[in-house]
C-alpha cells in the first residue's frame, strides 16, 4: 500500500490533514491558528520536519533490510513488489467497466470500414458512465420543472419576500441588544474630539468633492452660512445626510454607504463650519434656519423645509432599519 | 478514376487572416485589460475610449480570428473529407474577401461608436445584410461541394459543419431583425424583455454554434489526422451531436436569471442547461479518447499539446457552463469577473488552443516543409498555458470577491460595502494578473507569427493546389439498402440529415421565443411607464454610443442587497416595454444605473462624465470629455421617434412635431440647473466669453440629452419621485 502513493505525495498531505485539524480545534476567531498564535506556527514546522525524518528513516531501514537479503530473496521481494496491487487492478478494472471501451489491442474487432480522407472510426459502446449521467441530468431537468411549475416551489419574488422578512427579524433581533445606536430620534450632536475627527476623515473622503474641504460649497451648498436647504440642525442634517437632498437636484442617500455613527459624526464635523470663513464661499441658497429647539423640547424641529410630508418616525425608520419601499 | 485539385489557396488565404485578426483581436484585449488599470490611458480620444473598443475586441475575435479559423479548417477538410475541390473557386474567394473587408468595416464602425450595443451583434444593419449574404454564399458553396462529393457519406466533422451553417443563419436573421432610421443608425424590432430573450438566444448560440460546434467539426477532422488514430466511437459522434444541437439552443435564458424575464423561460434555460453536460463532454470524450495509444506523440508533438488542452478546456467550460446557470450559482457570478473568467477559458483554449495546433499543423503541409522551430511552438504552448491560468484564476477569485462583496450586510442591516467602488478597488491586485496572463497569451501568438513567417520563408515554396484522385460516386438506391443502419443511410442524404438538423435546432427557440412576444401576460404593463422624451431618446442613443452598457447594467435583481444598493425597486419587466434595443447588460465593472435617475444631481453626472476621478475617488471609469463639447446632432430626432412609432411606441404627431421645442425646453431645464455649480458658471462664462460667433450652447450639447437620460432611468415607478414631481408642479 505504502508503495502506492509516493513520498511525494503522502507527506504534503498528511500536513495539511494535520493544518487542518489543528485549525478546526483551536479557536483562532477569524484568522487563522497559525498567525493567530505564531507558536502553531512552530508546531508545524516540528511536524513537517518528522514527517521528513520518519520518511527518511522508514526508507532507509527499508534499504539496509534489503540489502541484508540474499539473492534469491532479493529476487523474489522484487518480482512481489512488481504485481501490481489489488487497488491498482481494482481503479483499472472499474475504469474500464465505466468506459465500457474494448481494449486497444483489441481494436480489430470494432473498427468501422469508414474512411474519411484516412481517418476510421471505432465502434465503441456508449461510455456507461457518460450514458447514465446524461439520464441523471434529464431526471435533474424534469424535476426541476415539475417542482416549479407543477408544485408550484417558490418563485424569485417569493424568494425575495422571504429574504427580506428574514432580514428584517434579524435585525430588529440585532436592535433589541445592539449598543450605540443612532437615529433621527435619539441623535444628538457630537463633541468629543473622537468622534468629530472621525467625522472629518468621513467629510474628507466623501463630502469635499462637492462641499469643499472647508465647507464653502461647490456643486453642493456653502455649509458655513446659516442658510440652509433643508433645514440646519443636527436633527435635520442628519437627516439630509442620510436620506439625500432634493430628487435629481441635491445630494445622493448616504445610508447605503455609512452607518449611522458615521452619519451623525460627519453630521456634528459639517455643523462645526458655521460661522467660518471659507477661501470660495458659494452664495446662500435656502432659507435662514433658526433652531426652534431652542424655545420647545418639542419634536416639532424635524420638519424639513421642503414639501414631503413624510412622518418623521418613517424617516427614523428608513434611516436605521433596512427600508423595503 | 477522376483527376482533381484540392484548393490549397483558399486556406493559405484564411490561414493567414487568422493570424493577422488573431494578433488584433488580442491587442484589442490587452488594451482593455490595461485600461481597468489606467482608466485614461487613451484619454481625450473617443474612438479608444474602454466602451468603444470592447465590442470591437469581442468581434475581431470571435468573427475575425475564430471566424476565419473556421473558414481556414473546413475549406481545408471538407475537400478532402468530400473528396472534391469546392464547388466555386469564385464564391470561396467572394467569401474570403468579403468577409475581410466586413472585418474593416468593422474596425473602423465599432470606434466610431456606429452600434446597435446588442452583444457580438454590434454591427449595425448594412453589416448584418452583408454577414447574411456572405453566410449564405459559403453554405451554397459548401452545399455544392457536398452535392459533387465523391465519398457517398458524410463524416461527423460535416454533420457540425451544416448545422452551424443553418443556425448561424437563422439565428442571426432573426436576431438582426431592426427597422434602419439612417444608413448606419437602426433599432431592434424588439423591445425589453423580448430584445433580451432574443438577444441571449443569438448570444448564447453564438457561443454554441460559431465557437463550440464548427470547432467539434475541427476537432473531429484534426485530432485524427494529427493523432493518426481512428475517432474512438461513432456511435458517440452520432448521440452526442444530435443531443448536443437539439439541446443548446434551448440554453440562452440562463443570461437572463433573476431578471425581468418570465420565470418559465427562465426555468427552461437551467434544465437545458443541465442537460447539456452529458453533449458537451461527448466531443471531449471523443477528442481524449481518440488519443488512446497515441499519448506519448502528445509529450513530443506541439499540434497534439494544442489540442489536448484545448480539448480540455472545452471539457471545462461546458461543466462550468451548466453550473453557472444554476440559479443560486448564477445569483453570485452573474456580473461578475467570474464570467470573464469562463468565456476566456473558452475563448483561450478552446479555440484559441485548437486553432494553434490546426495552423501548426496546416502551415508545414501547405508549404511542403518542416515547421522552423518545433523548440518554439513548445514555447509558445507553455506560455499560452500559464497565459490561460493567470488570466482565469485571479478572474474567478475577482469575481467571488466582487459578488461576496457585493452582497455583505452590517448586522443593523446597512451593506458593509455601500460605495460601489469599494468593490472595485479590492480587485485591481486581480486585474493586473489579467492583464499579465493576457501579456503572456498574446506574447505566445506573436511567437507563432514570428515561426510562421520563417517556416513559410525558409521553405521557399508557393502553396499549389493538390493534386488527388477518386472515382466517381455510383447510383445507390434511394431508400435504404439491406443492413444499412438508418442512420448511416442519413449521411448519404445530405439534404435530409440538414433539414433534421434544422428542425432540431428551430424547437427550443419557437417554444421561448413565441410565447414571449405573443402572451400578452409574460409581461406586465405598468400605466406610469411613459417612452421617452426626445432628448431622453437622443441621450440614449449617445449611452448606445459609447457603449456605456459594457460596463453598466440596468438591471436590479430581485435580492436584499441589490434593492438595498440600487434603491428602492427590482427591476420590472413592464419598465421596459418602449426600449428598442434592451440595454440590460451583462457586466457589472460599475454599478447598475437602473434606478439612477434622480439620485444624484445634474452637476454631478456633469463632473463626473468629465473627470470621474473626481466625483468618485478611485473610479475606473473613463472620461466623457467629449459629450461635453460636442453639438448633440439633433436631425434625425423625428425620424427616430417615427421609427419608434412604428415599431409600437406611442409617441403623437404632435410630440413628433414638437421634438425640437421640447428638446431645447428639457436642455434649457438641465442647464439652468448645471447653474447651482459656481465653478460650472466661471468655465462655462469665460469659454462663452472667448469662443465668440458658433458658440454652442450647454443645452444644444451632448451632455445635456445624456444627463436627461441618465435622470430618467427607472423613474417611471419611483414613488417618491412623484410625489416630488407634484410637490413642485
Amino acid at each position: 500500500m505504502r508503495h502506492l502513493i509516493p513520498s511525494f505525495i503522502r507527506v504534503p498531505v498528511v500536513f495539511f490533514i494535520i493544518v487542518g485539524l489543528v485549525e478546526y480545534f483551536v479557536d483562532s476567531g477569524d484568522q487563522p491558528a497559525f498567525m493567530e498564535q505564531p507558536i502553531i506556527m512552530l508546531f508545524l514546522l516540528l511536524v513537517l520536519l518528522i514527517l521528513l525524518a520518519i520518511e527518511g528513516i522508514v526508507g532507509s531501514m527499508d534499504n539496509i533490510l534489503y540489502q541484508s537479503l540474499d539473492e534469491e530473496a532479493k529476487a523474489r521481494y522484487d518480482s512481489k513488489r512488481a504485481e501490481p496491487s489489488k487497488l491498482t487492478v481494482w481503479v483499472k478494472d472499474t475504469y474500464q467497466k465505466l468506459l465500457g471501451s474494448k481494449p486497444i489491442e483489441q481494436e480489430g474487432e470494432i473498427i468501422l470500414d469508414h474512411n474519411y480522407d484516412g481517418i476510421k472510426e471505432l465502434d465503441n459502446n456508449l461510455p456507461p458512465w457518460w450514458l447514465y449521467g446524461f439520464y441523471a441530468t434529464i431526471i435533474f431537468g424534469v424535476i426541476y420543472m415539475v417542482r416549479y411549475h407543477v408544485l408550484n416551489a417558490d418563485d424569485q419574488f417569493a424568494e425575495y419576500e422571504i429574504e427580506y422578512a428574514e432580514a428584517q427579524r434579524a435585525i430588529e433581533e440585532y436592535k433589541k441588544t445592539a449598543k450605540n445606536l443612532v437615529d433621527i430620534n435619539t441623535v444628538e450632536i457630537l463633541t468629543e474630539t473622537a468622534d468629530l475627527n472621525a467625522g472629518q476623515k468621513v467629510f474628507e473622503a466623501n463630502c469635499v468633492v462637492c462641499h469643499m474641504a472647508d465647507g464653502g460649497g461647490g456643486i453642493g451648498p456653502n455649509l458655513t452660512d446659516e442658510y440652509w436647504i433643508l433645514g440646519g440642525g443636527i436633527k435635520n442634517v442628519f437627516k439630509t445626510v442620510s436620506e439625500g437632498g432634493r430628487d435629481g437636484k441635491g445630494m445622493v442617500a448616504w445610508k447605503a454607504s455609512l452607518k449611522p455613527l458615521e452619519i451623525a459624526q460627519v453630521s456634528s464635523y459639517l455643523l462645526q463650519f458655521q460661522g467660518t470663513t471659507p477661501a470660495n464661499p458659494k452664495d446662500p441658497e435656502g432659507d435662514i434656519w433658526v433652531d426652534e429647539s431652542a424655545e420647545s423640547t418639542d419634536s416639532a424641529t424635524d420638519e424639513a423645509s421642503e414639501s414631503e410630508a413624510e412622518s418623521t418616525e418613517e424617516v427614523a425608520e428608513a434611516t436605521t432599519v433596512a427600508s423595503n419601499n | 478514376m477522376q483527376q482533381f485539385y484540392y484548393d490549397n489557396k483558399i486556406v493559405k488565404k484564411f490561414l493567414y487572416a487568422t493570424i493577422l485578426w488573431g494578433v488584433v483581436g488580442m491587442l484589442v484585449g490587452l488594451i482593455l485589460a490595461f485600461m481597468f488599470l489606467f482608466p485614461n490611458m487613451t484619454d481625450g480620444i473617443s474612438w479608444l475610449s474602454f466602451g468603444r473598443l470592447r465590442p470591437l475586441h469581442t468581434n475581431a475575435v470571435i468573427f475575425a480570428f475564430v471566424g476565419n479559423a473556421i473558414f481556414a479548417g473546413v475549406y481545408y477538410s471538407l475537400q478532402r473529407l468530400l473528396k472534391a475541390r469546392m464547388f466555386s473557386d469564385l464564391l470561396s474567394n467572394f467569401n474570403f474577401w468579403a468577409w475581410q473587408l466586413l472585418i474593416v468595416g468593422a474596425a473602423i464602425t465599432l470606434p466610431l461608436g456606429i452600434t446597435t450595443s446588442k452583444e457580438y451583434a454590434e454591427l449595425e444593419w448594412p453589416f448584418d445584410i452583408a454577414i447574411a449574404l456572405i453566410w449564405v454564399a459559403f453554405g451554397v458553396n459548401m452545399i455544392g461541394t457536398i452535392l459533387k462529393r465523391r465519398q457517398r457519406h458524410l463524416y461527423v466533422a460535416i454533420w457540425f459543419y451544416l448545422a452551424t451553417f443553418v443556425t448561424v443563419a437563422v439565428l442571426h436573421i432573426f436576431n438582426s431583425l431592426e427597422l434602419p432610421v439612417s444608413a448606419l443608425k437602426s433599432y431592434s424590432v424588439y423591445a425589453g424583455v423580448q430584445d433580451a430573450l432574443v438577444q441571449w438566444w443569438y448570444g448564447h448560440n453564438a457561443v454554441a454554434f460559431f465557437l463550440t460546434t464548427p470547432f467539434l467539426g475541427l476537432m473531429y477532422y484534426f485530432v485524427p489526422k494529427a493523432a493518426n488514430r481512428p475517432v474512438y466511437s461513432y456511435r458517440l459522434s452520432i448521440v452526442h451531436f444530435w443531443s448536443l444541437i437539439f439541446i443548446y439552443i434551448w440554453a440562452g435564458p440562463h443570461h437572463l436569471l433573476y431578471t425581468a424575464l418570465p420565470e418559465w423561460a427562465q426555468h427552461l434555460g437551467v434544465a437545458f442547461s443541465v442537460m447539456l453536460i452529458a453533449p458537451s463532454w461527448g466531443g471531449m470524450i471523443n477528442g481524449l479518447l481518440t488519443l488512446r495509444g497515441a499519448w506519448d506523440k502528445v509529450r513530443t508533438d506541439p499540434v497534439l499539446k494544442f489540442m489536448v488542452v484545448a480539448i480540455t478546456g472545452y471539457g471545462m467550460a461546458t461543466f462550468e457552463g451548466p453550473m453557472l446557470s444554476l440559479k443560486n450559482v448564477n445569483a453570485i457570478a452573474h456580473f461578475t469577473d467570474w464570467i470573464i473568467a469562463h468565456v476566456h477559458v473558452g475563448a483561450l483554449a478552446w479555440n484559441g488552443f485548437l486553432a494553434f495546433g490546426m495552423i501548426y499543423w496546416l502551415i508545414p503541409r501547405l508549404f511542403k516543409t518542416k515547421l522552423h522551430s518545433v523548440g518554439l511552438a513548445n514555447l509558445h504552448f507553455w506560455i499560452g498555458t500559464l497565459g490561460i491560468i493567470l488570466y482565469a484564476l485571479p478572474m474567478y477569485v475577482a469575481g467571488f470577491t466582487q459578488a461576496s462583496m457585493w452582497k455583505q450586510f452590517n448586522p443593523d442591516g446597512t451593506l458593509v460595502y455601500g460605495n460601489f467602488l469599494e468593490t472595485v478597488t479590492e480587485i485591481i491586485p486581480m486585474y493586473w494578473m489579467r492583464a499579465i496572463g493576457g501579456t503572456l497569451y498574446i506574447t505566445g501568438m506573436l511567437i507563432l507569427v514570428y515561426n510562421v513567417i520563417i517556416t513559410v520563408v525558409r521553405s521557399g515554396n508557393k502553396v499549389t493546389d493538390e493534386l488527388a484522385e477518386a472515382p466517381a460516386l455510383q447510383r445507390v438506391s434511394k431508400s435504404r439498402v439491406a443492413g444499412e443502419g438508418w442512420h448511416t443511410w442519413l449521411e448519404r442524404k445530405p439534404v435530409l440529415l440538414t433539414i433534421y438538423a434544422t428542425i432540431a435546432i428551430l424547437i427550443g427557440g419557437i417554444v421561448q421565443i413565441v410565447p414571449t412576444i405573443v402572451v400578452k401576460s409574460n409581461i406586465p404593463t405598468i400605466s406610469s411607464v411613459k417612452p421617452y422624451t426626445p432628448l431622453e431618446l437622443e441621450g440614449r442613443d449617445l449611452y448606445i454610443r459609447e457603449g456605456c452598457v459594457g460596463c453598466h447594467s440596468q438591471m436590479v435583481r430581485p435580492f436584499r442587497s441589490e434593492v438595498e444598493r440600487y434603491g428602492g425597486e427590482y427591476s420590472k419587466a413592464g419598465e421596459f416595454v418602449y426600449d428598442h434595443p434592451f440595454l440590460w447588460g451583462s457586466k457589472r465593472t460599475g454599478p447598475d444605473l437602473h434606478r439612477v435617475g434622480g439620485k444624484y444631481s445634474d452637476n454631478w453626472h456633469f463632473n463626473h462624465m468629465y473627470d470621474p476621478q473626481s466625483t468618485s475617488s478611485g473610479s475606473i471609469m473613463p472620461a466623457y470629455q467629449w459629450l461635453i463639447r460636442n453639438e448633440l446632432d439633433k436631425s434625425m430626432t423625428e425620424k427616430k421617434m417615427e421609427a419608434m412609432v412604428s415599431l409600437g411606441v406611442p409617441y403623437t404627431d404632435e410630440e413628433i412635431a414638437n421634438a425640437q421645442q421640447a428638446m431645447l425646453e428639457q436642455g434649457t431645464e438641465i442647464e439652468k440647473n448645471l447653474y447651482a455649480d459656481p465653478d460650472f458658471v466661471k468655465a462655462y462664462e469665460a469659454d462663452k466669453a472667448s469662443a465668440g460667433e458658433g458658440f454652442v450652447e450647454m443645452r444644444n450639447r451632448e451632455i445635456v440629452a445624456m444627463i436627461a437620460y441618465l435622470q430618467r432611468l427607472g423613474t417611471d415607478i419611483k414613488v417618491k419621485d412623484m410625489i416630488n414631481k407634484t410637490a413642485q408642479n
